[in-house]
């Protein structure tokens, strides 16, 4: 089923790619848009063959079934999508509110969710850690090879 | 330079304190990376290379070489004591080599495998000190229709040797292609497919995907999957490590068979460590008297398996540094470091940086040698630090993925990007797609797109270029065998008869 979702949509992806690169083709550039025009056609041909020959859900399935069987198995694997969606969304977050936030705090919060949400460590050795992870960060990229790690603008309002 | 000169001249460089210090830090990082099973050789390099900034290029290359060497040596110890590899190309060196331990002869086990790595590295140096300045020279000859093809059948030969399917591979290069043409066009200075998002304007950076969707994905992989814990292993007195004369003799034959096979199957594009391993394996057990024996604790099994891999890792290096065309996730990677340090390999490297060529090669011997003495006293070490948490260790690379690439991007735009190209590299892992392809088409793809336009204008009939010289003609057969034998291996798997799968590397 995955297997079939994601080549229609790399299928889709070529598609646009395609159009994009024809218009760079056709226009002053010349060349710059021949070589994405025929990488992106060879994408959209090969996910089209992907998703006629996928087997999907019939017979031997495409992608490796999940770990255990039956209804356990399956709502082991839901809860495994649901923690690696949790991540990424974390992920996300720190993204989005580095800049922000500034990295001690940022840092400080992600790891400490991040081990008590998705690893069910105890608050305080969450926290505990993600303090030592923070420090060991700091010392690594800020103090000893000078990357101008953000403070924070909302921190930088507060303190001046 | 003669090659015994530009040797000496590497070692000159190599065997400086500093420089020493680094190998013995890339080789002791390198074989924790081996040893820890959550963490591969490609993710290791990647975290591993925004730490090296500060570092002159040689010093940084011969850190991350190290890294590189030493995580075959690793891969082993967890492989042996606990049955479980490190790396993929440890899996046949589990097979006797738990069993071995499960005889008690653990110890044994261990030195064979350390002995055999030693000696399959040195040789496979010594062949790469043969052969990389010949390799060179003739590769200088070489015109763009000749290196557009042989970066076509570098692509379609790791399309067709890593993962199962042969389409998903070239798909999976093809997306790595099409994200090398985000950017400014080189040849008319305009921006392409950057959706005018002013972060896109210099291309989407090799270092930000190669850490998404290895170091990034493979934790979001884990968590999804629930790592189970390590059992807790016990380490092995040093005394026990000495294989004794039977074990010599039994072994030395694999070792050297293992040595060759592991280097030629290791200079392909694709095959690798993995693949060699396995054909090495495969050899021993066919040529032995007593086949019955492998898969029950036969030494020379041990033997072959850690001797393949790591010959294969040298003759990884032949293509890498002497066409500049890496064969496998982690090769690429190593380019991705080389052009970073403003120094493309290539067949000019021997001579516009013989200090960097040479210094490499010569400091691969010595890293060997450290290997070798280090590894074997410090396993009670490593043992130690597989018992570290998942939950520390995993939360440790998500930090340095995210520190690493806001260092090397310098805005946050950086980590969206990380954050995007993980996500991305797990869904398409999940539905088996191989990510060393995608990281080759990306590191490859800018002179791919060079040398074809090249070709293009020098062209006057169009495609017909690329079977012009004897040379071109060659290459374009030999691209259209790999890819009649992919779609055969393909249509194939689809069409109900069903393979197993071949290892990735």
């Amino acid at each position: 089923m995955l297997e079939k979702v994601l080549a229609s949509v790399l299928a889709g992806v070529g598609a646009i790619w395609f159009a994009a690169s024809w218009n760079l083709a056709s226009g002053a550039a010349g060349y710059g848009g021949a070589f994405p025009l025929g990488l992106s056609a060879l994408l959209v041909a090969l996910s089209l063959l992907l998703l006629v020959t996928s087997r999907g859900v019939r017979g031997t399935p495409a992608v490796s079934p999940p770990p255990g069987t039956g209804t356990a198995g399956n709502a082991k694997d839901w809860n495994g999508t649901v923690a690696a969606a949790w991540l990424v969304a974390l992920l996300g977050g720190y993204a989005i509110f580095f800049d922000l936030l500034g990295f001690v705090l940022v840092t400080l919060l992600f790891g400490a969710v991040y081990l008590r949400l998705l690893h069910r460590a105890s608050w305080k050795a969450s926290l505990v850690t993600s303090v030592l992870l923070t420090l060991g960060g700091y010392l690594v990229f800020r103090v000893l090879l000078g990357v101008p790690l953000p403070t924070g603008l909302l921190v930088g309002e507060i303190f001046g | 330079m003669s090659g015994i000169e530009g040797l000496l001249g590497g070692f000159v460089i190599a065997l400086q304190p500093v420089n020493l210090l680094w190998a013995l830090l890339g080789v002791t990082v390198g074989t924790l990376i081996g040893v820890l099973p959550g963490v591969g050789p490609v993710s290791g390099i990647a975290l591993l290379i925004p730490l090296t900034y500060g570092l002159n290029p040689i010093s940084g290359i011969i850190l991350l070489a190290g890294v590189y060497y030493g995580a075959m040596y690793g891969g082993s110890t967890t492989a042996i004591l606990a049955g479980i590899p490190g790396e993929s190309s440890s899996v046949m060196t589990a097979v006797d080599g738990y069993e071995m331990t499960k005889q008690g002869r653990a110890g044994v086990a261990l030195g064979i495998s350390a002995f055999g790595s030693f000696i399959a590295g040195t040789v496979g140096v010594l062949l790469l000190t043969l052969f990389a300045p010949l390799i060179s020279r003739w590769a200088l000859k070489l015109g763009p229709p000749e290196f557009f093809l042989l970066m076509c059948l570098a692509f379609s030969l790791v399309a067709a040797l890593t993962g199962d399917s042969f389409v998903k591979g070239l798909i999976s290069a093809v997306l790595g292609l099409l994200l090398s043409t985000v950017g400014i066009d080189i040849f008319s200075g305009e921006p392409r497919f950057t959706m005018d998002l002013i972060g896109l304007i210099d291309g989407i950076e090799f270092l930000v995907v190669a850490i998404a969707v290895f170091a990034v994905a493979d934790v979001i992989e884990n968590v999804q999957k629930g790592l189970s814990p390590l059992p807790v292993l016990k380490p092995v007195p040093l005394r026990q490590m000495m294989p004794g004369w039977n074990d010599w003799k039994a072994s030395i034959g694999a070792i050297l068979r293992a040595t060759g096979l592991g280097f030629v199957v290791g200079a392909l594009p694709g095959a690798g460590a993995t693949i060699a391993s396995f054909m090495s394996y495969g050899v021993e057990k066919s040529l032995s008297r007593e086949p019955w024996r492998f898969g029950r604790g036969a030494i020379e099994g041990v033997a072959a398996a850690e001797s393949a891999n790591n010959a294969a890792s040298s003759g990884a290096m032949v293509p890498l540094i002497t066409l500049g065309i890496p064969g496998s996730g982690s090769t690429a990677v190593l380019l991705g470091a080389f052009i970073l340090f403003g120094i493309r390999p290539g067949p000019l490297l021997f001579e516009q940086h013989p200090d960097v060529a040479w210094g490499l090669i010569a400091s691969m011997y010595v890293g060997n040698l450290m290997l070798l003495i280090l590894n074997l006293p410090l396993i009670g070490l490593f043992v130690q630090v597989i018992r570290l948490p998942y939950a520390t260790l995993s939360l440790l690379i998500l930090m340095l993925s995210l520190l690493g690439v806001f260092a090397n991007a310098a805005s946050s735009f950086g980590l969206v990007l990380l954050v995007f190209f993980g996500a991305c590299g797990w869904i398409l892992r999940r539905a088996e797609f191989p990510m060393p392809p995608l990281l080759l088409g990306l590191v490859l793809g800018g002179l791919t797109e060079k040398t074809f336009r090249q070709a293009m204008l020098l062209s006057d009939d169009g495609l017909l270029i690329f079977v012009k010289s004897p040379l071109s003609t060659a290459l374009t057969i030999c691209l259209g065998a790999v890819f009649a034998y992919g779609a055969y291996r393909f249509l194939r798997s689809r069409m109900g008869s069903g393979e197993a799968a071949q290892p990735g590397t």
